[in-house]
């Protein structure tokens, strides 16, 4: 089930949260089977038979969890290396199976030249998100930290619905105290409104901005012409694909935290306006931040991270953003995507080792802070060219387009009307840039779980949330635009007959 | 009460007051039409006793078609199947067949159009010619997703018609253009146009006619369609031999801004499905209907594929644009090397001009009236 549906917004939604509240009252346990209960039907909406995957999943981590705690209860700390091995190995055989089977056989018969049958393998909605949550908790655990939790607070955890398609990815540590509290199984009007306003906000950014603007980025990405795009045609599908992008996720985050605080749970921030980072560092503590600390806690980390000097650091960033890149899909594009930041993020590095900040030196400028922004959108645009495209060779063409290396001619092969595609492009891009985000909207409720300096960035005083008539008003409206326009098509009423 | 809870309760009831009426009323006209299994059967009663023309909802299109066709199942010896891309062929145009049948259908996909040829070859003893149109240009033409083959059925059985569940229905209540219409029928409402007076009237008296003096000469018309209620009066629907009326749609003029309509035809939403397959159609559905042809060449009869009529030199254009030209060349150049190795008679209608038809034969891009046909189709009369 996707949080931009109608049986979502009017039936799951609302439902799940009536059954969580009263069972709440009764008995908390049950609250949480519930709720456990009610992320497996979501997840189940859209393949009931991937169920039994999650569930298979759930139930082998959790044995395997178990048998660590107790090896390591018994110091046996061998056998606890060779079981955390196992069960890290077994999860990503699973992830890698379902994602990567069908790449590495097309991969392998390339090389080779064999002729082996491609896996017909359909990938399980969120298997990276429940695989990644559950591998980061069982390392945690082998090193040492008490946390076995009871069964029906696991299975939540991992298959808690606000995260399971999309994100964020969960850490234990954030969310089973949360299972616990008393106060999340009583309802309260606060959590309620910011709940359904960062929600509402999130619906809108998908329906009508996310999804309005995306109606320019396959004429440029999918058309067979390609090799003859204009300057403009390729700038335009590359930004659009940029802000299309932006959009949704930063739509889908809000609309986790939005479900989330309604169940008056926070989970962590996701998103944090990217496209004013004014380096890639920025970027990617901004970007996807909770795969960010993933990558850094349990692979960059483990890898040496910056400890055994700067020649092993780049090798590890590059290898973290390799991997990053293969995990968003199975496909050489994401890799050369994941390789292409992995090299940002050294120049970046690189460049602050050899332009360290003075002590006490004063801000940048405002000049300085515009060029650098540019800077690192541009860098992100690029990558996003690379990540979007259809092949490498698509990739190249549109890019030489945007250089100007192909001619500068000022038409349209793919039939772009100007007007439409700037003033989209201009209007998203002025938010993007310019405008606060949700979290900073809503500073005063800090509806999503976040670290400095992002826990504590504010809107202005004019545009920071408060529970009034007019912004009732406004997000009432912004809610019911959306819900019209869900669903573009009737199945049931003519268009040319 | 506190300030969050006020603000919660008003946010909930601006998006009620506003959705609510809209589900409430769109449900009203819906359910109507959807739901009441008397209205395709009563219309279909009243075109066998007058021979004239049915306007049904397009809920009740396939029920009202398939009790037609069922009560003409043994003497039915040409049959259309397709979308509404084929709607406005007529028995006329295939010649001395006595039983002839349009069974193309709004929005109709590939898929059941497929499984349709294989069902009417079972069912159907007496029929001898199938005319199957394959669009290129449309959402669930020959670029269709995943497994395609016969299996999947058709609507001619009635097992494989899903029913218009009540989730369906709320669903379809606050899509957009039911939005759109409902706005219009408000706006009817409000200047106390005679539409809705007559609407307010359809629990009383389920069938509207319109009378016979808002339709052609010698066709007598009757409406069974409440959704399409804002187009009273237009004669529109469905005559006795399954075609289109579509007399009162609007055509392009003959002097139509061809650059004009090719820039916005051109840029068609129609042919997204043509770009994410590249141009090349689904395999699976071409054999299941290469498998028909031929068991319908061993009973004596013959498959006959038309690619309906596209508005005059729009192939044209788009085999000229880089940005589409690939995928339009080789989507026919496949169906055309894909019949000749089956022994298909293909009709390549898509160029219209090369035909005769001219732009004022079109309603729209991919809809031509039965000018066009009865041009396109010569072949088979001969």
């Amino acid at each position: 089930m996707l949080f931009n549906t109608l049986g979502f917004v009017f039936v799951f939604l609302p439902v799940t949260l009536a059954v969580f509240f009263l069972l709440g009252r009764v008995q908390q346990t049950l609250a949480r089977a519930w709720l456990a209960a009610a992320s497996f039907a979501f997840y189940g909406w859209w393949n009931p038979r991937y169920v039994v995957l999650l569930a298979g999943s759930i139930a082998a981590n959790y044995l395997l969890a178990a048998a660590l705690t107790r090896a390591r209860a018994n110091r046996r700390h061998g056998p606890a290396r060779a079981l955390l091995g196992f069960a890290v190995a077994a999860n990503l055989a699973l992830l890698g199976w379902f994602k990567y089977a069908a790449f590495f056989v097309a991969n392998l018969n390339a090389v080779a030249g064999a002729g082996w049958a491609l896996p017909h393998v359909v990938l399980p909605l969120g298997i990276s998100f429940f695989t990644f949550t559950q591998i980061a908790y069982l390392v945690d655990l082998s090193r040492g930290e008490p946390i076995h939790y009871p069964f029906i607070d696991y299975v939540l955890f991992v298959t808690y619905f606000p995260h399971l398609i999309a994100g964020p990815i969960l850490h234990h540590r954030e969310m089973m105290p949360q299972f616990r509290r008393d106060a999340t199984f009583r309802f309260h009007a606060d959590r309620a409104s910011v709940g359904l306003t960062v929600f509402a906000i999130g619906l809108f950014k998908k329906v009508i901005l996310a999804d309005g603007v995306s109606r320019f980025v396959a004429p440029v990405f999918d058309t067979p012409a390609v090799q003859q795009l204009t300057l403009p045609d390729a700038w335009a599908g590359a930004l659009a694909y940029t802000l299309q992008l932006y959009f949704d996720f930063s739509a889908y985050c809000d609309m986790a935290v939005g479900a989330s605080t309604m169940l008056g749970m926070s989970i962590p921030l996701n998103f944090f306006s990217p496209y004013q980072a004014t380096s890639i560092i920025e970027f990617w503590r901004r970007w996807h931040m909770t795969l960010s600390r993933f990558l850094r806690d349990y692979l960059y980390f483990p890898l040496g991270g910056n400890r055994h000097g700067t020649a092993r650091r780049y090798v590890n960033l590059m290898l973290t953003m390799i991997i990053g890149g293969l995990w968003h899909g199975a496909a050489w594009t994401f890799v050369a995507w994941g390789a292409l930041h992995g090299a940002y993020l050294c120049i970046n590095h690189a460049w602050r080792t050899l332009r360290p900040p003075m002590p006490g030196a004063a801000a940048p400028s405002a000049a300085g802070r515009v060029f650098a922004q540019t800077l690192t959108l541009l860098a992100v645009v690029v990558g996003w060219v690379v990540f979007r495209a259809q092949d490498f060779a698509s990739a190249r063409a549109i890019l030489m387009s945007m250089a100007g290396l192909r001619g500068a001619a000022t038409g349209s092969v793919v039939g772009f009307a100007w007007p439409a595609v700037s003033g989209w492009i201009v209007a998203l891009m002025a938010i993007a840039l310019v405008a606060p985000n949700t979290q900073q909207i809503m500073a005063e409720r800090r509806p999503a779980l976040a670290a400095e300096p992002y826990a504590t960035q504010a809107a202005a005083p004019w545009l920071r949330w408060s529970p009034n008539m007019a912004t009732a008003v406004l997000v009432g409206v912004l809610f019911v635009i959306a819900v019209l326009n869900l669903n573009q098509r009737s199945p049931f009423l003519y268009f040319q007959f | 009460m506190t300030r969050d809870a006020r603000y919660t309760l008003i946010v909930l009831l601006l998006a009620a007051a506003v959705l609510a009426p809209i589900v409430v009323l769109n449900y009203v006209v819906g359910v109507y039409v959807l739901t009441n299994e008397q209205l395709p059967l009563l219309a279909h009663r009243w075109q066998q006793d007058t021979r004239g023309t049915v306007s049904v909802s397009p809920g009740a299109e396939l029920t009202f078609k398939r009790l037609v066709l069922r009560d003409r199942l043994a003497s039915i010896d040409a049959l259309v199947l397709g979308s509404s891309t084929l709607a406005t062929v007529e028995a006329r145009m295939i010649g001395p067949a006595a039983g002839f049948y349009n069974f193309s259908l709004s929005n109709n996909g590939s898929r059941l159009i497929a499984g349709d040829a294989d069902s009417a070859i079972v069912e159907m003893p007496l029929v001898r010619r199938l005319i199957v149109g394959l669009d290129w240009a449309t959402a669930q033409g020959v670029f269709i997703e995943g497994d395609a083959s016969r299996r999947d059925g058709g609507l001619l059985r009635d097992s494989d018609a899903r029913p218009v569940s009540v989730w369906d229905q709320l669903a379809d209540t606050l899509t957009w253009p039911r939005v759109v219409q409902l706005y219009g029928l408000m706006k009817s409402w409000w200047r106390g146009e005679p539409a809705v007076r007559e609407f307010r009237n359809l629990a009383d008296a389920p069938a509207y006619c319109p009378g016979e003096g808002a339709c052609p000469p010698a066709d007598s018309c009757r409406d069974f369609d409440t959704s399409g209620m804002l187009r009273r009066h237009a004669c529109l629907g469905f005559r006795r031999d399954g075609s289109v009326n579509g007399t009162a749609y609007g055509h392009f003029a003959r002097n139509e801004d061809m650059k004009k309509l090719m820039d916005t035809y051109a840029a068609f939403d129609g042919y997204d499905p043509m770009m994410k397959a590249r141009g090349v159609p689904n395999r699976l559905l071409l054999a299941s209907l290469a498998a028909s042809s031929r068991r319908l060449k061993a009973q004596h009869g013959e498959m006959v594929v038309v690619l309906p009529p596209m508005l005059p030199h729009l192939v044209e254009e788009l085999a000229r644009r880089p940005s589409t030209a690939e995928y339009v060349t080789r989507v026919r150049a496949e169906l055309a090397q894909w019949a000749a190795r089956e022994g298909i008679h293909l009709i390549d209608a898509n160029a219209s001009e090369a035909f005769g038809c001219g732009v004022e034969d079109f309603f729209d891009n991919i809809h031509a009236g039965p000018a066009c046909f009865e041009k396109v189709l010569a072949s088979i009369r001969q």
